[in-house]
């Protein structure tokens, strides 16, 4: 019995205990625990193109205060925020510039239809009502405003979602009660709001209360940043927000008993946060310190409200002085909201020495506070009833990194529907105009529409991201940029597969110098371990072999599993001819790549060799022409004239494609002290690689039969801001000043690009450069013009581009151009952006730009952290690949063949190599393999059997029936002579027997 | 000779553990230690006895293979900047709250890089 009933108490404890527990816990911290371990390319993390639900609201919103003006027009009464401006604001007369939309509201009106949104969140302005906050008969002027607004909006199909209360508290209310402090306050906002539902009620369904409690109470009473300006008393802050709560719920229970039944609409407040991650992802205090922080903000609303009717216990715990809701008021607070608006914007994150950041980091990610929300307040519908950022007030309509953020916010928003199960209804893009920010003022601006605040019609003119928002609201999502299917399709049977390899560190010496030695020894033969020479024999060398050099086997083993056609590594120039010149050849540098190509051939791999691959840490010229002043002195193209002409005679036999130099428009990086040194080299670089066709052309292609061209780095650009004209001018001055540099002279007139002399040449002319680009003599002209076999592209991303005028006589300055990385798209760890579409653009540019020409793509890679597991460059490969093919194949561009980068990689480098340093395979050469066996994305049968089989299927056929053949043709041939010898025998016999009858006949006579 | 170091391993250091690798004419190598002068040697203490006085210890010549560590690049003077330790870059930069571009996304001066140039 006794044992019984202590059970049940343990029981009931243990109860309690639990529900204790899972209570303080808040469910909201398992959005911090995170797999770390989560894949770079998984579908839920990478951006997403999709639609949101057909019943999205799409939306924009104001605050009264910010765009109204007209503070004093028409009977209205000031508020808080007025007083404030004029007291606390040193250029207060400045603050008096508006958007005056109290005036202008036919400008708004056709903005918000401009941009074809569903709602049109606005708020009233209590002191334009009722100028001194108490409701008696209403200032007609405003009433009339308000109610031909709502009207106007219906008739546009906008629905109307009005804020009763945007921080503008009328002045009196402040002077007479103390404002928010005082629980008064509480009953004539009610009846303010009674007014309001009488009033427009009939045509207003979605109502808001008051907007983001916590930064009236936070920042108007405690820090004093906002109105009315009160500083310093942590209770007060409390006390504010209690008395916030209460009001709020006041006039949901008022909305909800009087209104609702008949008028049918829906009412919340709207809640503001930060976001915020642990220092360290696994860190149970870390998190634990999120949580709070989480709670201290938004919890601090939103557990009363959407909760359980009381505050955050983790509050409750720490602060004594918060006041306390009676069990009455619990459930009088609790549910007091239809559904739960949310904003996420910069006055959340403002000033960050203000926010309760308990030492974790500030994070930008709606997504996960969408996740937070959800699992705190048991998956309420959500509106996101303010989002966005900001841009300083210098941007007028080129509003860049709004777009991005944007872009980023909106699709964090789109996965939270799609992956997470996020019931969000709507979205409220900040704000739709220019106007007052608050502590700001005009410093910032948030708008979708500019207005300049000094003109006097205060147009509103778009800004790109309300192009850009007008886009998504059309599509209602997101549809991706490059919008053709997946091809199921191959390349051509004779498209070679390559990898490319950097500069091959040759042996000096043959690694077995035993071979080389013709002395003979004698080991060990006083016990002591050592050799002994034995004097006066000489033994006969074997004779070199390629077998000497160790390293060959190595590359060897490694193509072996790569499955390549073509194999590309460059020589080392200064190691062939120390001297620069050929007074001093390395023989043995010679053989050792001289055994690369053949070795590799033997594995039916072909060599591209790069005769010249210089990169940042090493130049890689011969000294005496690094000290001469190296491409700025010409003769270091006559030098490479000689060597490329060495190259091609010792190893042209067997090297069918020759790339002179790679990428020579990186040695901008080098060469630049000044733009005239940047251009200088860069001449010389075009006159070495033309002398070294030359050569090829006249002396050796007539029996070896190669191809001989360049590589050049030829990423993709595309304009930052696609509504902007500017981006897009620089987007292509881009690739004049990256690609066409090189590529004009050679492929096209013979001279730099137009737009490259046009633009430095209005530089000059404004006294913004001195930079000059060299001009090409007519001999000079006639040697570079057509100097290439095929075009040769080392392609790795695509670059967001800005125009950004820049002053200086640098390479860099003379395009005025700028980057912008979308944190949106798919990045590698070295920041590389995976676009894969890009170069499928790049090649058609090329096609269109040089016409109709072979196009090898000797280098295309991304680096990937995993050395078990690189999925980042399975897809980057499968993706680009694709696209390379649906240039071959849609746009018909001549591309003979693909080299992906790399074969090895260095340490402590960014990891683009197939192999690591140590040579150890990833598994992306799997991949690859298979998509070299395909030779590409093949349907279900293959178009093109390797035709060398078909052709040797005889071959085939006698290689494996050898022995059987040689048995056959033994027993062939023995019969053929025993048949000889039978024959040859029976002739014989034949004759005796003539012979002996004759003798007989004659004997018969 | 007196006692001769052996592998008695009380903890690392850096002295102890460095060699210089010369290259015997007849094509074998020996590893020297510069602070006791002796060059290393997998022979028994025993084995060792016998050989007091001579050039060489016994087992201490060995057959020289091409280094298959890879090397860092010497430095090329100016050009050299790039050579620190590559770390990623994702999660390297904080969240600017305070300017209108927080993530960073457009930097101010940023060279083209290439993979194939920069190494």
């Amino acid at each position: 019995m006794c044992g019984r009933w202590l059970e049940r108490l343990v029981a009931l404890w243990t109860l309690v205990f639990i529900r204790i527990v899972t209570g303080l816990a808040g469910e909201g911290r398992s959005v911090w625990k995170k797999d770390p371990h989560f894949s770079p390319v998984s579908e839920t993390q990478m951006f997403l193109y999709d639609t949101f639900p057909k019943e999205f609201l799409w939306g924009v919103g104001t605050g009264a205060f910010q765009v109204e003006g007209s503070w004093r027009k028409d009977g209205k009464g000031s508020s808080i925020w007025d007083h404030f401006i004029h007291s606390e604001f040193q250029d207060a007369d400045s603050t008096d510039a508006s958007s005056d939309s109290y005036t202008l509201m036919d400008k708004d009106l056709s903005a918000l239809d401009f941009l074809g949104v569903t709602f049109y969140q606005f708020s009233i302005s209590w002191s334009r009502l009722f100028p001194t906050g108490v409701v008696t008969a209403p200032n007609a002027k405003g009433l009339q405003y308000y109610n031909t607004l709502i009207d106007s909006l219906l008739y546009r199909n906008i629905d109307p979602v009005v804020t009763l209360y945007h921080w503008d508290l009328p002045l009196m209310l402040q002077e007479k009660y103390g404002g928010w402090k005082n629980e008064s306050v509480i009953d004539i906002f009610n009846d303010y709001a009674t007014f309001c539902f009488q009033t427009f009620g009939d045509r207003v369904k979605y109502w808001i209360t008051i907007h983001n409690p916590y930064l009236i109470a936070w920042h108007g009473y405690g820090t004093g940043v906002h109105a009315p300006g009160e500083r310093g008393k942590i209770t007060t802050v409390y006390s504010v927000g209690h008395n916030l709560i209460k009001a709020h719920a006041k006039v949901w229970h008022n909305y909800k008993e009087r209104f609702q039944p008949y008028q049918k609409g829906m009412m919340s407040i709207v809640l503001g946060s930060h976001w915020i991650e642990p220092n360290k992802l696994e860190d149970a205090l870390d998190i634990s310190k999120c949580q709070q922080s989480m709670e201290r903000v938004l919890g601090w609303f939103a557990k009363p409200i959407h909760g359980d009717g009381d505050y955050p216990e983790e509050l409750k715990n720490e602060l004594l002085f918060l006041p306390r809701f009676t069990e009455e008021e619990k459930n009088y607070i609790k549910g007091t909201a239809d559904f739960f608006a949310f904003s996420f914007g910069p006055n959340n994150f403002k000033p960050p020495n203000s926010l309760p950041k308990m030492g974790q980091n500030l994070s930008l990610n709606l997504r996960e506070v969408l996740n937070w929300i959800k699992l705190e307040y048991n998956s309420p519908r959500i509106l996101i009833a303010e989002n966005g950022w900001f841009t300083d007030s210098h941007v007028k309509t080129d509003d860049t990194t709004a777009i991005y953020m944007m872009k980023n916010f909106l699709n964090k928003v789109l996965q939270a529907i799609k992956y997470d199960n996020i019931d969000v209804f709507g979205y409220t893009a900040w704000s739709l105009l220019d106007g007052f920010e608050w502590q700001h003022a005009y410093n910032i601006r948030r708008g979708l529409f500019y207005v300049d605040f000094k003109s006097k019609k205060k147009e509103r003119i778009p800004k790109s991201s309300a192009l850009y928002y007008k886009q998504i609201i059309r599509e209602n999502g997101f549809f991706p940029k490059e919008s053709t299917s997946s091809l199921q399709a191959q390349f051509s049977c004779d498209f070679s597969w390559g990898i490319t390899e950097s500069v091959l560190k040759a042996e000096s010496m043959a690694s077995s110098p035993q071979f080389c030695d013709s002395s003979l020894y004698l080991w060990n033969v006083t016990g002591d371990g050592l050799l002994h020479k034995v004097k006066g024999v000489k033994l006969k060398t074997r004779p070199a072999q390629c077998t000497d050099f160790v390293s060959i086997k190595k590359q060897l083993d490694l193509l072996e599993k790569m499955k390549v056609t073509h194999y590309r590594f460059a020589l080392d120039w200064s190691l062939i001819l120390p001297n620069g010149d050929l007074s001093v050849v390395n023989r043995q540098v010679l053989r050792y790549y001289r055994c690369v190509v053949s070795e590799v051939l033997k594995l039916n791999v072909q060599s591209m060799v790069t005769l010249y691959y210089p990169t940042h840490a090493y130049l890689g010229l011969p000294g005496p022409l690094l000290q001469a002043g190296g491409w700025l002195n010409q003769s270091t193209a006559y030098a490479f004239q000689d060597y490329a002409a060495l190259c091609f005679r010792e190893l042209g036999d067997l090297v069918k494609l020759w790339i002179t130099i790679n990428e020579p428009n990186r040695l901008s990086d080098v060469y630049n002290k000044s733009s005239n040194d940047t251009y200088r080299a860069a001449h010389n670089l075009l006159i070495a690689h033309a002398m070294a066709w030359r050569v090829y052309d006249e002396q050796y292609r007539s029996f070896q039969y190669g191809k001989v061209s360049l590589s050049l780095h030829s990423d993709w650009a595309e304009p930052a801001n696609p509504y902007s004209e500017s981006h897009s001018k620089a987007a292509n001055r881009f690739l004049q000043f990256e690609i066409g540099w090189f590529a004009d002279p050679i492929f096209k007139t013979g001279d730099y690009p137009a737009t490259m002399r046009e633009y430095i040449g209005f530089k000059n002319r404004r006294g913004l450069s001195y930079s000059l680009l060299p001009s090409f003599t007519t001999e000079e002209k006639q040697l570079v013009k057509g100097a290439a076999d095929f075009y040769a592209l080392n392609h790795f991303t695509t670059r967001f581009v800005i125009h950004e005028p820049q002053n200086g006589s640098q390479y860099e300055c003379d395009r005025d151009i700028q980057f912008l990385q979308d944190i949106t798209c798919l990045s590698s760890p070295s920041r590389l952006a995976v676009v894969p579409w890009g170069v499928r653009k790049v090649l058609k540019w090329i096609k269109k730009t040089y016409g109709d020409i072979d196009i090898y793509i000797t280098a295309n890679g991304i680096d990937d952290q995993s050395l078990d597991n690189d999925e980042l460059r399975n897809y980057y490969l499968g993706k680009y690949i694709q696209e390379v093919l649906k240039a071959y194949y849609i746009d018909k561009v001549k591309i003979k063949g693909y080299y992906a980068f790399k074969l090895t990689e260095e340490k402590s480098k960014p990891r683009f190599g197939f192999f690591t340093s140590d040579s150890k395979g990833k598994p992306s050469i799997k991949f690859y393999n298979n998509l070299i066996s395909n030779n590409g994305f093949p349907a279900d049968y293959s178009l093109c059997d390797p035709p060398s089989q078909k052709q040797c299927s005889f071959c085939l056929f006698i290689s494996q029936k050898k022995p059987l053949i040689f048995f056959a043709c033994c027993l062939f041939s023995t019969l053929i002579l025993l048949l000889t010898i039978i024959v040859f025998h029976k002739r014989k016999r034949r004759k005796r027997f003539k012979a002996k009858s004759i003798q007989h006949t004659c004997f018969s006579f | 000779m007196n006692k001769l170091p052996t592998l008695e391993f009380e903890g690392y250091s850096t002295e102890d553990c460095s060699f210089e690798e010369e290259i015997r004419p007849d094509g074998y190598n020996v590893y020297r230690s510069k602070k006791y002068g002796i060059s290393v040697s997998l022979s028994s203490a025993k084995q060792r006895q016998q050989f007091k006085g001579k050039d060489f210890l016994p087992l201490s010549h060995f057959l020289p293979m091409i280094n298959t560590v890879p090397v860092e690049s010497a430095d090329f003077g100016e050009y050299g900047d790039y050579s620190q330790a590559f770390e990623p870059e994702v999660y390297s930069s904080p969240l600017e709250t305070d300017s209108m571009d927080p993530f960073g996304i457009t930097s101010k001066l940023s060279p083209v890089k290439s993979p194939s140039f920069q190494k």
